[in-house]
């Protein structure tokens, strides 16, 4: 044993199909989320809970976001802090087929209000993401001592809250058990907050820092805020269940109040970055933590009681700006950056075990991504963001038409991500012909 | 900076800091300043390289006996690491823009996922296992 010694396989990563299978599926799922929001129109917005809504927004947060952020645990915990997760070349496989068959599945099961189909998506998002969390969570315990490992794992046990909960919901409009709606914002706040925001919350310590050449974020926050925030949802959940609305109020304000404090602090950051050229990644970690500011002054208008967010447009407006604004738009950001960075990888791998390495020159990650796509293709995803916001507070034919919007703009992120593979199947056919 | 996770993760940031520099002068336009902030960068950048490989590496290769664990990797992306900024060399040459910038943005994150192995792993196991001879050892850099 070495003293201080992490793992230190550090090539012993998956196979780069693995991660970039879930990264090209992932918003092909999430643009048919917004082709079922299209088709089905205003009934979406009746209620909160109608069948098609709750259908086309999990298309979205999991079989988009939630695939993307569990392949990216696995790919990014083990550079980041050391640490692999377990398994992983099985792990990674066996979890997105879970998450993509299962998101599938009780989107058209819910908005059809077929019960069986429902319980089969349960059984296969809750299979999916149990293997993902029990090997995410073995790996991050062994990071916990460093701050973006202790942020992934208690955005995984928040997972693991999120799954229950939503395993238990399809079994109930299955049918197969009492639905208990009064869980529901309890399943929404540890969704946003605790699955979605905590990740982004460990991953940016690391990411933006480094990569876009900010000051580091304060140690106070890369310490503590993590902590305030799951501790803020702890508190905000016992209150809500127990009647303690002073408790349930003080851990609102912990858990908002951390990711706000946590954008602003990010967009300071990089209003202070080195590397100053423009660039669609920056954009979209921008307009998310934009959104988190924007979703933090709805709650702090419901709270000063200047709109009512039981309603279903105050609640629309916030869905669409943590999932959309928030969500989407960070999650859009990575992937413009680990795919045609693993696939470069990949191709430079393969010349670098070439016979005349010499003889061939492969793209370098921009020739495999031109830039003016993903500018154009951010632009369709924030009029896609702008037309949810106005049907969330109009409703009527907008929704129609943020549901188109949102679906070419998830299917534009995925043309832009398979050109990466062409041309890089390309320069491989190249590098392989060279020998 | 007296440990060589806290001198050898000092020399990574300002290797960044260059690198940020360079690029800003090439997206500006202004050829001859973004040659001389290059060439600023890519001196302590295979300067560094070269602490790690002359020094660190069989260092810890000596005293771990690991000689096929993780400084393979390291070395492996320090050529891959060369090879770019050779052909972003070329590219201030020849006034490529879009090739130098593919260039460094590819370098900035091949860069970045291997200084954060190096900075969570590889350094701080360097300091526990050479322990009282880290001064020897940094000494021995900083020669580089």
């Amino acid at each position: 044993m070495i003293p201080g010694g992490g793992d230190l396989r550090f090539d012993r990563m998956p196979p780069r199909w693995v991660p970039l299978r879930a990264f090209l599926v992932a918003p092909v799922l999430g643009g048919l989320g917004g082709l079922m929001l299209g088709i089905v129109g205003d009934r979406a917005a009746t209620s909160r809970y109608a069948g098609e809504l709750i259908g086309a927004l999990h298309l979205v947060t999991l079989g988009f976001l939630t695939l993307v952020m569990a392949g990216a645990v696995v790919q990014v915990l083990p550079v980041v802090t050391g640490v692999p997760v377990p398994g992983a070349s099985w792990v990674g496989p066996a979890s997105q087929l879970g998450v993509a068959v299962g998101s599938l599945a009780m989107a058209l099961g819910l908005a059809s209000r077929w019960g069986v189909v429902v319980g089969i998506g349960g059984v296969f998002v809750g299979a999916g993401l149990a293997v993902f969390a029990a090997a995410a969570m073995a790996a991050a315990w062994r990071a916990r001592r460093n701050p973006t490992g202790r942020a992934m794992g208690l955005a995984v046990v928040s997972l693991v809250v999120v799954a229950g909960l939503g395993v238990t919901f399809l079994a109930g409009h299955a049918g197969w058990m009492t639905l208990r709606r009064d869980l529901t914002d309890v399943h929404l706040a540890w969704a946003l907050i605790g699955w979605l925001g905590l990740l982004v919350m460990g991953v940016s310590f690391q990411v933006v820092p480094m990569f876009q050449v900010t000051p580091h974020y304060p140690r106070g926050i890369q310490r503590l805020l993590p902590g305030v925030g799951f501790l803020g949802l702890v508190g905000w959940t016992v209150g809500r269940l127990e009647r303690w609305s002073a408790v349930a109020a003080v851990g609102a304000g912990l858990a908002i109040g951390a990711m706000a404090v946590h954008a602003a602090t990010t967009l300071w950051l990089q209003a202070h970055r080195r590397r100053k050229l423009r660039d669609v990644t920056t954009d979209d970690w921008r307009s998310g933590m934009v959104s988190v500011l924007a979703a933090t002054g709805v709650v702090g208008a419901g709270a000063l009681g200047v709109v009512d967010l039981a309603r279903t447009g105050p609640a629309l407006t916030l869905g669409a700006l943590s999932v959309f604004g928030f969500g989407v738009s960070v999650v859009e950001g990575m992937l413009y950056k680990i795919v045609p960075f693993l696939s470069w990888l990949h191709l430079q791998n393969l010349v670098s075990h070439a016979d005349r390495p010499s003889a061939v020159r492969i793209r370098n990650m921009r020739q495999l991504l031109p830039g003016v796509g993903p500018r154009r293709q951010f632009a369709a995803h924030v009029v896609a963001v702008v037309a949810l916001l106005v049907a969330a507070a109009a409703g009527g034919v907008w929704m129609r038409i943020a549901g188109a919007a949102l679906a070419i703009d998830l299917w534009w992120l995925a043309w832009e991500l398979a050109g990466v593979v062409r041309r890089s199947n390309q320069d491989r056919r190249e590098v392989l012909r060279a020998g | 900076m007296d440990d060589i996770a806290g001198f050898m993760t000092a020399e990574h940031r300002a290797c960044d800091e260059l690198f940020a520099d360079a690029e800003a002068a090439v997206g500006a336009g202004d050829w001859t300043l973004a040659e001389e902030r290059f060439e600023a960068f890519a001196e302590l950048t295979l300067r560094h390289l070269r602490r790690e490989e002359q020094v660190l590496f069989p260092a810890f290769e000596e005293r771990t006996g690991m000689i096929d664990g993780p400084t393979v990797v390291m070395r492996q992306e320090h050529d891959q690491m060369r090879m770019l900024l050779e052909s972003m060399r070329e590219a201030l040459g020849e006034h490529d823009v879009d090739r130098f910038l593919g260039d460094a943005d590819t370098f900035m994150i091949l860069t970045q996922q291997h200084d954060m192995k190096e900075e969570q792993v590889l350094y701080p196991m360097s300091d526990a296992t050479f322990g009282s001879d880290v001064a020897g050892v940094l000494h021995r850099m900083r020669e580089v």
